[in-house]
């Protein structure tokens, strides 16, 4: 079987992109068509990237075709594209200092989060605000520690983040992806008690994307009460969308969209695809941004949360 | 007795991690505080904070020690944002604390 990529795939796309890229096998062999391939958005290259690891992972042969035919080659092998699938293609140009256009793509593996800082989360933030403070620096930082955090305590397999600033747009872009457990899975494995085993996938996306909705927020650890509460993905999305960017996520048989502040889209993917998985997409325009504070103050009025005053005394 | 523990210095300028929040709570700050002692968190040089980190450390500090709230616990030099992070995640623990089991 032959999946052909598409030439362009931005956010209104993902939907029938995604559902091409996990159609059903027929068969033990899978090749990739990349000769049309001009533009992704990270999250198509991240849910690419998992897609084509989970087929290894699984045993299904199969070959890149029409890769010099690819307007994009070059620029997938400049983001490490085939580096992280372990395969070493001959490079026709020299490799130089990416600025904010974009930053390689990067392995995320589950286990614990790293000791100081999230130098992936602070780095790619960096490259997309092409800067280490300000509004946008920060709420780039934040979404991506959050959901990088959420991949690797909830996907029980690799994935990958990817992060791009288009200058013409304005506009700041991330992606993440996975081809683990999924959302469901997580949900089923943790017992998680607002899960339902009669849900749909349309209506686990929502629990997963509600406040305290987490699969593992009813945990126990050795240090007592789970570090998973559910709020950083319910904050994240509530920032987006104030921020007038889009937020998508998907995973099974099911995806939401929401550009702005406009209605929320759903649906299933066509022909019966399923995502092995779950991939999450994230943009907003830079000059949309400008108080993250007021952001965060905002998202958390949203939420119905008020400041104790007894907290005042607290600071010194 | 007066423990302080300088933020910056333990985890970066940006608190994302949320279960390494949970073992420092566990393994050090809650021992702190068991004691009796007045603890300071130092957060000069800290910018931004995940709210894994926030809730997994501040929030359920607080639930595990509401008396906190009156004496014994001191958040110092707290940029506004960092303020309000922290006001937020003691917010969480509350709104935890009312949610039925």
């Amino acid at each position: 079987m032959v999946i052909t990529l598409p030439s362009c795939v931005v956010e209104d796309g993902l939907p029938d992109f995604l559902g091409a890229l996990w159609q059903p096998v027929d068969g033990e062999r899978l090749d990739f068509d990349f000769s049309r391939v001009v533009f992704y958005i990270p999250a198509a290259i991240t849910m690419l990237i998992a897609r084509i690891d989970h087929a290894r992972r699984s045993g299904v042969t199969g070959a890149f075709i029409g890769l010099h035919e690819c307007k994009s080659f070059r620029y997938l092998q400049r983001i490490d594209f085939f580096d992280q699938l372990g395969i070493a293609l001959p490079e026709d140009f020299e490799r130089h200092d990416t600025g904010t256009a974009f930053v390689p793509l990067r392995e995320v593996v589950p286990s614990p989060v790293s000791i100081r800082d999230d130098p992936l989360a602070t780095d790619l933030a960096r490259c997309v605000a092409d800067a280490a403070e300000g509004d946008v620096f920060q709420l780039s930082q934040y979404s991506l520690g959050e959901i990088i955090a959420n991949l690797k305590q909830h996907a029980c397999q690799r994935g990958f983040v990817c992060a791009q600033y288009t200058k013409k747009s304005d506009l700041v872009r991330i992606g993440i992806a996975d081809s683990g457990i999924g959302i469901r899975e997580g949900f089923r494995q943790n017992s998680a008690p607002k899960y339902r085993a009669e849900m749909n996938d349309a209506q686990v996306l929502e629990l997963a994307m509600s406040l305290f909705g987490s699969s593992k927020a009813h945990m126990t650890t050795p240090y007592g009460e789970s570090p998973n509460r559910g709020v950083g993905l319910t904050i994240t999305r509530f920032m987006v969308a104030e921020s007038y960017g889009h937020f998508f996520l998907a995973s099974g048989t099911s995806w939401w969209f929401r550009n702005g502040l406009g209605t929320p889209k759903d649906g299933v993917f066509a022909n019966g695809a399923s995502i092995q998985g779950t991939v999450l997409s994230l943009g907003y325009q830079r000059d949309q941004v400008t108080n993250y504070p007021e952001l965060r103050q905002q998202a958390w009025a949203g939420l119905g949360l008020t400041s104790d005053p007894r907290t005042r005394s607290l600071f010194s | 007795m007066i423990t302080v523990f300088k933020m910056n210095e333990r985890f970066g300028g940006f608190l994302a991690d949320g279960e390494m929040a949970n073992v420092f709570r566990f393994t050090e700050v809650e021992p702190a505080v068991a004691c009796g002692g007045h603890v300071v968190l130092d957060f000069e040089g800290v910018t931004n904070m995940t709210d894994s980190f926030g809730n997994a450390f501040i929030g359920t500090l607080i639930q595990h020690h509401p008396e906190l709230l009156s004496s014994g616990l001191e958040f110092k030099n707290c940029n506004p944002l960092m303020r309000s992070l922290v006001s937020m995640a003691i917010d969480v623990a509350h709104l935890l604390a009312r949610q039925p089991a």
